[in-house]
């Protein structure tokens, strides 16, 4: 898939598949992206594990993620070119989410 | 200089052609291109050197490999549609990571079972013409005459292809079934050493009838519980709070064990994927469910997962949201619908012919009783469908 259809497909993301695309800054096993978003957020997102490997392998379908096996012959998964452009739309997108959110925040109070 | 070598089954035991792509190397020949259609491997000659090859299939292949790879050594030699071919310059026994097998697996799975439906049509075929060739030949006043022709070469040359396609089928099964369980057996010592720490020590046939006879142990049955994969959750939950503590699960997953023990809150979840990967057992178990049940079946895929939880937590379930909760059950709805509705519309054309013949009067009783019994049949299967899709629209109303 080429990065325009992955943006079409993928932004806005879900909070689900944004943490996880988030917590692969460095190739984690399935679990450990469990553990990662759990971390970040505190406790908040407690990821079932039948999320994560139903949004990784469709992401990986799509060329956002790509796998290997490590010494165990374990998954790892790691992001692509594509998926760090992803990443990076969505990202921006936040970003003047957050901006405007903090510019007019006053005016609701 | 360029050497050209053939080797029409490489890709079924690709473990065997890394091997013959080493020693290849080690006498001064690099791969340097593989062509599909011909099979044919292409050899440049250079300075002799100890190199590691790993083969890999994946759809959604980039230009480059991983970072992860690239920092273990791996560089990508050649890539062939969907396959691909790496080197390492390392040995086998330092390299920590590589490419994953699964792309290959499920590769070589679906050309098995064509080539498992190809020949299981040529044995049904063959069988029936033979038995009626034989017939012909051994009865009483049947005389077969051979006429002389030319064209026969033809029948020969026909039957010399269909010997011919049977033989390569009845081939690619064999080795292709015996590859990928030497491929899943790269990663099963883990397994193993794991199921030993896990599993608590199963009963022999001769213990359960006794725990059985004693009262300790109690069997229910539950057909049918994959069109309905909720209700079968609660039920089972349901049994683990009055204290019935579920033991094991029949191969068949239909007939369920329970130990008379003590109350305790358990979640449980069904779960069903259209191929089984490896990875998906592991991230399950590391998250900390146990598998209770996994069928049998390598194209569909049940598994029941169970998880023991304190009274104060809410129930753990694998699905955290509702986009994919949901997804897994429409994908429930289409399995069973693609299974059962080409059944259904064949036995309804059936049942057409039957009543327009009834109408002719031309019926006898066998007739009628098989129109019954596919008449039974379309309930039966509609229900099941529509018994899916019902479990759809219950989890959609619940969700939201």
């Amino acid at each position: 898939m080429d990065i325009d259809k992955v943006i079409k497909k993928y932004v806005p993301m879900t909070e689900t598949a944004f943490y996880i695309l988030l917590s692969l800054t460095e190739p984690r096993h399935g679990y450990g992206i469990v553990k990662h978003v759990e971390d970040i957020t505190n406790g908040r997102i407690v990821l079932g594990s039948g999320t994560v490997y139903g949004t990784l392998t469709k992401m990986q379908k799509d060329g956002i993620i790509t796998v290997f096996a490590d010494e165990e012959r374990k998954r790892v998964y790691e992001v692509t070119e594509t998926g760090r452009k992803l990443i990076t739309a969505e990202i921006n997108r936040l970003k003047e989410l957050y901006q405007n959110a903090l510019k007019y925040e006053g005016d609701f109070l | 200089m360029i050497k050209k070598i053939c080797r029409p089954f490489w890709s079924y035991d690709v473990q065997k052609t890394e091997k013959w792509l080493s020693s290849m190397a080690e006498n001064g020949y690099f791969l340097i291109k593989i062509n599909r259609v011909s099979r044919c491997f292409f050899f440049q000659q250079g300075e002799p050197k100890k190199l590691t090859y790993r083969i890999g299939f994946d759809k959604m292949q980039g230009e480059s490999l991983s970072r992860g790879l690239m920092a273990e050594g791996w560089t990508k030699v050649l890539r062939a549609g969907n396959w691909f071919v790496t080197s390492n310059e390392k040995s086998p026994e330092q390299i920590k990571t590589s490419s994953v097998r699964e792309g290959i697996i499920k590769h070589n799975r679906i050309i098995m079972y064509i080539f498992g439906g190809v020949v299981f049509y040529f044995s049904i075929m063959a069988a029936f013409y033979l038995s009626i060739f034989g017939l012909i030949l051994f009865s009483a006043d049947s005389k077969v005459e051979v006429v002389e022709s030319p064209y026969w070469i033809f029948t020969y040359l026909y039957f010399g292809v269909l010997i011919a396609i049977f033989i390569l089928g009845l081939y690619s099964v064999v080795k292709i079934n015996r590859t990928n369980k030497k491929l899943l057996n790269e990663k099963i010592n883990r397994d193993e050493l794991f199921s030993k720490t896990q599993g608590k020590g199963k009963l022999n046939k001769a213990e359960e009838k006794k725990l059985k006879r004693s009262g300790q142990l109690v069997i229910k049955r539950r057909l049918g519980w994959m069109y309905a994969p909720d209700k079968l959750e609660q039920w089972l939950e349901k049994m683990e709070e009055q204290g019935y503590n579920l033991y094991r699960v029949s191969r068949a997953g239909t007939t369920f064990h329970f130990f008379v023990g003590h109350p305790r809150k358990v979640s449980y979840c069904a779960d069903y994927q259209n191929i089984a990967d490896e990875s998906y057992f592991d991230i399950h178990r590391d998250a900390g469910w146990n598998s209770v049940f996994q069928s049998y079946g390598s194209l569909q895929k049940w598994s029941i997962w169970s998880r023991e939880y304190s009274e104060g937590e809410d129930r753990l379930q694998i699905y955290s949201d509702k986009t994919n909760q949901l997804k897994h059950a429409r994908k429930i709805g289409i399995a069973y619908t693609c299974l059962f509705l080409p059944l259904i519309i064949a036995y309804l054309f059936n049942i057409g012919l039957g009543l327009e013949m009834i109408s002719h009067n031309k019926l006898d009783k066998l007739q009628i009783f098989s129109m019954v019994i596919m008449f039974i049949a379309i309930l039966s299967f509609g229900s099941y469908s529509i018994r899916t899709w019902m479990y759809y629209w219950r989890l959609k109303k619940q969700v939201g």
